[in-house]
């Protein structure tokens, strides 16, 4: 626990259930959150996103492990005792209440002077733009300005830390995208750290100072947007975090950093590789941007051949898949230029040519069978 | 539209009412005709053995609410009626807040509770539908009588010498109807509460609320319609119960119910049994007329 951390999440587990039907919803998870920052976590359904915010909350109570806010063990504490605040993934908007009065709930709820809750109100509207329905019952408005009351809500009594449960998942495209830039506004604007959660991981990179990628109740991965695309720890979070091709191969040798891989699929390649990889096994994650296609006449010595299986057509790019030697699919995605470019034919033979320090080294997976 | 699809409307309308006609006479004859019959015997004179003599008079009303002086012929208000009226009140009053506090508990346990146990326990609730009530309240008798089952234990432990009079106080009607018509605030209460969402309940939680406040300021609101409902079904029902005050209220302690089959027995004064009968009525559609206004708002608030 560093001064700067605004949440510290120490070895937490939280299991359900007892006997045959126990579940590790959240294993052993040990992240530390730094004030301010827009923390997400990104994962598959099922993965313990929502299960880990509800500990940080305090609606669920860790099996094991601490929960430090500011450096304040909370585990203990119950949700009405933190100052943090949630937004929750349905909204959960009181219906009996209109905007104004859910809105000032939180504060009335602390007690504070009647003017206080007033004008805080008229700021939140403000800032959520939503003055001219101060009034209105919560069902009388869109899915859009839920969205946005329900965030005021939580804003209003400042918490220290805000939970965002997929607060986006449930609007239209366009929207979505105002929304995320919404929030970052807010972020930035009030200082609060917030902890978002979403399966969207476009979403993800867009939005994150930094993202925590978990699987089946762990933590695989925590780093910028830059480094978990970039420089994924293992299979599961390449595969997971954009687009990924994935070469099966064996590392003959490996210096400065950079590993010198015999393909299964034929040929060698020098990777990128992690601190401590050695030789032996191993499987090369190349990003279907990094690679271009080229004549398969002239290929240089040790270039990726294969037969080209499908092209498929995206405006600002095409997709080629390649089926290489080994049967591996090979994904190449190419800028489209204005017309003049050698076209590739279905069927043909095409080489790959990966960019040079494109491929990278994965490191071992976690146990696979408990990821879905 | 013209004339001739007026007329063709006109005559689908009048033959859609023909075709009710049966449905709304036997309505009239089974509903509306025994209050008619009521109404009109609530003017007349009683006869001498019972039964009406069919002499116009107002005097069954007058007796409802006033007394007649049998020596200078004034009018003063009815004190024993009233006192009557407003013990029925009480006590329907006392029961239904009774039953709420301890129904609210109970269907909130079983709205909580997983699914699949949740059926057992309201099939539990219903168990006591299952006994005439004039069985139940005659159990409820066993109890609380002087020899009863309380009185004994408790005169056996040796913590009292005299047995407790419980029998024939309102106190032991209260409970006897709180006992009857609590499952009739248990069902429409777990009714609202399973619709709840207890995500709400978080959300308030999680803005700062106690547990106390949660349940004051989301909760109740929120099940609102329910607990006037169960209101209703048990103080309508209580306000003219007869049975449980005839049993455990004995002769004295006597309510609204006892008070018009008095009239109907020994009273001999059919006419004000009558009028009696419908002063009770119009009370409860007061209190209907109260709930049908409150859950017309929590309509339109959703
Ligand atoms: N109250 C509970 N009782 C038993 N198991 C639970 C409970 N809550 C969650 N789980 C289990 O814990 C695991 C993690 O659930 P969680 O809701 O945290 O996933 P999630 O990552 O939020 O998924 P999604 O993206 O679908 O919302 C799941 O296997 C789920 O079935
Ligand atoms: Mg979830």
């Amino acid at each position: 626990m560093m001064a700067s951390d605004s949440i510290a999440i120490e070895n937490v587990s939280k299991i359900f259930g007892s006997g045959d039907a126990k579940v590790a919803a959240v294993d052993g998870v040990h992240i530390s959150i730094r004030k301010n920052e827009f923390f997400t976590l990104l994962g598959p359904s099922g993965c313990g996103k929502t299960t880990l915010l509800r500990l940080i909350a305090g609606f669920e109570f860790p099996t094991s492990g601490h929960i430090l806010l500011d450096g304040t063990d909370v585990s203990d504490t119950p949700p009405f005792r933190r100052p943090i605040n949630t937004v929750f993934q349905n909204y959960a908007l009181f219906p009996h209440m209109t905007v104004e009065e859910n809105i000032g709930f939180g504060l009335k709820m602390l007690d504070r002077p009647k003017a206080e809750v007033a004008a805080r109100v008229a700021a939140m509207l403000r800032l959520v733009r939503m003055e001219a329905l101060a009034g209105r019952r919560t069902n009388q408005i869109s899915g859009g300005q839920q969205q946005r009351v329900a965030l005021a809500r939580a804003l209003a009594p400042a918490p220290k830390v805000l939970l965002l449960d997929e607060p986006l998942s449930a609007l239209d495209y366009k929207l979505r995208k105002e929304m995320q830039i919404e929030l970052k506004r807010l972020q930035a604007e009030t200082g609060i750290t917030f902890i978002f959660v979403t399966h969207d991981q476009e979403e993800a990179l867009t939005m994150s100072d930094r993202i925590a990628v978990m699987a089946a109740g762990k933590v695989l991965q925590v780093g910028t947007p830059r480094e978990i695309y970039d420089a994924p720890a293992n299979r599961f979070v390449a595969d997971f975090i954009g687009e990924s091709n994935i070469l099966a191969g064996t590392v003959e040798a490996v210096a400065g950093g950079v590993a010198s891989v015999r393909l299964a699929a034929g040929g060698r390649m020098e990777a990128v590789a992690p601190d401590g990889a050695s030789t032996g096994p191993a499987s090369l994650l190349v990003r279907p941007e990094h690679a271009r296609l080229a004549a398969a006449a002239g290929a240089p010595a040790g270039a990726l051949v294969g037969t080209l299986a499908d092209a498929v057509y995206f405006g600002t790019d095409t997709h080629f898949h390649v089926r290489l030697a080994d049967g591996t699919d090979f994904t190449v995605r190419q800028q489209n230029r204005p017309a003049g470019e050698a076209a590739f034919a279905v069927g043909e033979a095409v080489a790959v040519v990966v960019e040079p320090r494109a491929a990278r080294l994965l490191g071992e997976d976690q146990p696979r069978g408990a990821v879905p | 539209m013209s004339a001739a699809a007026e007329a063709a409307r006109a005559r689908e309308v009048r033959s859609r009412r023909l075709l009710a006609l049966p449905a709304l006479v036997i309505l009239a004859l089974a509903a509306i005709g025994p209050l008619l019959v009521v109404f009109v015997y609530s003017f007349l004179t009683p006869g001498p053995y019972g039964d009406v003599v069919w002499t116009f008079s107002t005097d069954a009303w007058t007796s409802v609410f006033l007394e007649r002086d049998i020596f200078d012929d004034t009018l003063s208000l009815a004190d024993a009626h009233m006192a009557i009226f407003a013990r029925s009140v009480m006590l329907a009053l006392a029961t239904t807040v009774l039953a709420l506090l301890i129904g609210f508990p109970t269907a909130y346990f079983i709205a909580t509770r997983p699914e699949r146990t949740r059926e057992l326990w309201l099939f539990l609730v219903t168990v006591p539908f299952w006994t005439n009530i004039l069985i139940r309240t005659f159990g409820m008798l066993e109890i609380i009588r002087n020899e009863g089952l309380i009185n004994t234990v408790l005169g056996n432990l040796g913590l009292i010498e005299q047995p407790i009079q419980m029998l024939f106080t309102d106190g032991a009607v209260m409970a006897g109807m709180l006992y009857v018509y609590l499952p009739l605030m248990v069902l429409p209460l777990y009714a609202s509460l399973d619709k709840l969402d207890f995500r709400l309940v978080e959300a308030g939680y999680d803005l700062y609320a106690t547990p106390f406040r949660v349940l004051t300021r989301i909760i109740l609101p929120l099940v609102r319609p329910g607990m006037i409902a169960g209101s209703i079904l048990v103080f309508i029902p209580a306000l003219g119960a007869y049975v449980t005050p005839r049993v455990l209220g004995g002769g004295k302690t006597m309510m609204f119910g006892t008070l018009i089959e008095l009239q109907f027995g020994q009273g001999r004064n059919w006419p004000l049994g009558a009028a009696l009968s419908i002063t009770l009525m119009a009370l409860v559609m007061v209190a209907l007329l109260v709930y049908v206004r409150h859950a017309g708002r929590e309509a339109r608030h959703g």
